[in-house]
């Protein structure tokens, strides 16, 4: 690694940091805020003394100032310990990571989808602009802009799972315990092309849109011309010279949009019943399960703020001219 | 007496040029408008917009019923008594379409008001004054930029409790940074033109190049992003109505989508007619968007 691109590294870093920060900070200050003593969840409207009470806000740090509450909330957060839920009483971490991995197949799969179908479409329709496919490319990135995800999740399942039954309208897995691992695996793939589908719809139209007017402009610059005029077939120049520059402001799309990803996959595991974080999200709201809803808050932002950073740096390492700015 | 003629055509500059810049820019707006009318698909995002205003106006007249009146039919297919059908309670699907419009509306523009606001106020103390303040605003806007804007409004209706107006506001507070950096990039290029060095020259002051020098130069960018942004404030609303966080009081189109998931399988006509209208207005808006962008600023215009 250069020094250059280690220099931005840090710089990068020491900025988006003080965001995470303030995301903790907010979490606590909200926890604070919220109407009622936190004690409350646990008690209830159970009768009991004074005294537990206050044993039991002493348990909780409640008895402490303000200031070293916040300490000892950043030291906590800082090991990993994001609380206790009211209801099942396990760690929120521990909660989150559980409910981890169909998030994670969800998202990583609808990401390599709508990368590779986006960019291909941006690429074609900026080839022939003003086309039909052009045309088709442009109205479904505006459709795909306004639509709501959760809608567009609530379609497909009435029109391919309940119309035509060819998809099931819900979860993760059949109910059925006789499948073998290959079944098992199909039987997984079949339930995640609806949501798949619905988020790579969603976001392929924004990521075919960028590289569409990317390419657009790249195809204008100089060093496509010469590289037309050296011979090179037109295919060549597309995806070896063009395409190359003009793939920067989708990476950073995709890498600066994280958090619109995810609170999108969260509304599509609600409308699929999907088991990830977003179905966790919906029950833990219904629950009023505050410390699990806050845990997430967290761990969303430290997500995003990491996507940041990374993009950042793919991007240095892409470009060195952002470095030196 | 010879004084009173000279002193006449002396006019104070800064009114001259005040007045100067309301008849130009007047100009500017007709001009703009001729070019927008141009815009086939602009048009079309006008009309829907003010079919869903229309709606949102008229919905007390229009609707058969009130939204919230309970019917003997439950899940009633559209017919003619109820046009887009009934739901799981027997309530009309088409009022409660029309009255939906109202929510949405609502938060689509008092949100973004808010952030508007918000937004011009930081960029234009970040860019026009430069500096530690700069320094200060930005990393602030960064904040605002990065963090989960969707988790933390669900955290604080879901804390505070969900009315409409505590949701107009968390909306509007969480959505300036875009606006607050356009703004401000803006006074960046415009504080260095030679129009500004000039206003300062005949002496006038700070507020002045900010308010009629400056941000009326600004202002084409805030209003296509503005616009972009009551799209993204209707959908932030119907996202957290449908995920159950929507004011209890009043009617609205993510909220009938949040009551027709457990229905689709028996009446697909709860959640597509909802779903319609809220691309019905979205679509509507961002077309606005799109054309006023090309309006506002036919320089920056794609070719091809």
């Amino acid at each position: 690694m250069s020094n250059s691109l280690l220099a931005y590294m840090i710089k990068r870093m020491t900025q988006l940091l003080p965001v995470l920060l303030v995301i903790i900070v907010l979490n606590f200050v909200l926890i604070r805020m919220a109407p009622g003593d936190p004690t409350y969840y646990l008690i209830g409207d159970a009768d009991v003394s004074d005294e537990y009470v206050a044993n039991l806000r002493a348990q909780m740090g409640l008895d402490k100032p303000v200031s070293l509450q916040l300490l000892i909330y950043l030291g906590k957060v800082a090991c990993g310990d994001l609380g206790y839920s009211y209801i099942s009483r396990a760690p929120v971490t521990s909660i989150i990571f559980a409910r981890l991995p169909p998030t994670l197949l969800l998202m990583i799969s609808q990401m390599i989808l709508a990368v590779i179908v986006g960019i291909l479409l941006g690429v074609i329709s900026a080839i022939r602009p003003r086309g039909a496919l052009d045309m088709g490319v442009t109205l479904l990135s505006v459709v795909g802009y306004g639509m709501p995800v959760f809608w567009l999740g609530q379609m497909m399942i009435l029109v391919l799972a309940l119309k035509l039954g060819i998809f099931p309208a819900q979860g993760m897995l059949s109910l059925r315990y006789d499948l073998g691992p290959v079944d098992q695996a199909l039987d997984l793939l079949h339930h995640l092309v609806l949501p798949a589908a619905t988020l790579t719809l969603f976001n392929m139209a924004l990521i075919a849109r960028i590289t569409r007017s990317s390419m657009l402009q790249t195809m204008r610059l100089e060093f496509i011309t010469f590289a037309r005029s050296k011979g090179l077939t037109e295919r060549l120049v597309i995806f070896r010279h063009a395409l190359k520059n003009a793939i920067l402001p989708v990476v950073t799309i995709v890498g600066l949009n994280m958090r619109q990803l995810i609170a999108g996959a969260v509304l599509t595991e609600t409308v699929f019943g999907w088991p990830g974080l977003g179905r966790l999200t919906y029950d833990v709201i219904f629950a009023r399960d505050y410390p699990v809803l806050m845990g997430m808050f967290i761990f969303v932002g430290i997500t995003v703020v990491m996507a940041n950073l990374l993009t950042d740096l793919l991007y240095a390492y892409l470009d060195p001219r952002i470095r030196y700015q | 007496m010879r004084d009173a003629p000279i002193k006449e055509r002396r006019e104070d500059p800064i009114a001259r040029r005040r007045r100067g810049r309301i008849v130009r820019s007047l100009d500017h707006l007709t001009e703009a408008w001729r070019r927008y009318c141009r815009n086939a698909l602009a048009v079309v995002g006008l009309g829907c917009v003010i079919l869903c205003i229309a709606m949102a106006l008229f919905a007390p007249y229009l609707a058969p019923f009130s939204p919230f009146a309970l019917g003997s039919q439950r899940l009633a297919p559209p017919q003619a008594s109820h046009l887009l059908g009934t739901d799981h309670l027997g309530r009309d699907i088409l009022s409660g379409v029309l009255f939906g419009a109202r929510t949405s509306l609502e938060v689509g523009l008092f949100s973004v008001l808010i952030s508007v606001v918000i937004g011009i106020l930081i960029g234009t103390l970040s860019g026009y004054y430069g500096g530690w303040v700069d320094d200060l605003l930005m990393r602030t806007t960064e904040v605002f930029q990065v963090v989960p804007r969707f988790f933390l409004a669900l955290i604080i209706v879901a804390i505070f409790g969900p009315s409409l107006w505590g949701i107009i506001f968390v909306i509007g507070i969480l959505s300036w940074a875009e606006i607050a950096r356009l703004v401000r990039a803006e006074f960046l290029v415009l504080k260095a033109r030679s129009f500004v060095t000039a206003a300062r020259a005949y002496g006038a002051g700070n507020a002045f190049i900010i308010f009629w020098e400056i941000l009326p130069n600004a202002m084409a960018t805030v209003v296509v992003a503005a616009s972009l942004q009551i799209a993204t404030s209707i959908l932030l609303e119907a996202s957290l109505s449908f995920l159950g966080l929507g004011d209890p009081e009043t009617f609205s189109w993510g909220k009938m989508l949040f009551s027709s998931q457990q229905f689709l399988r028996e009446a697909w006509w709860t959640a597509t007619f909802p779903g319609l209208a809220i691309c019905l207005a979205t679509l509507g808006v961002t077309l606005i968007a799109d054309g006023l962008n090309d309006a506002l600023n036919p320089r920056l215009k794609e070719t091809g």
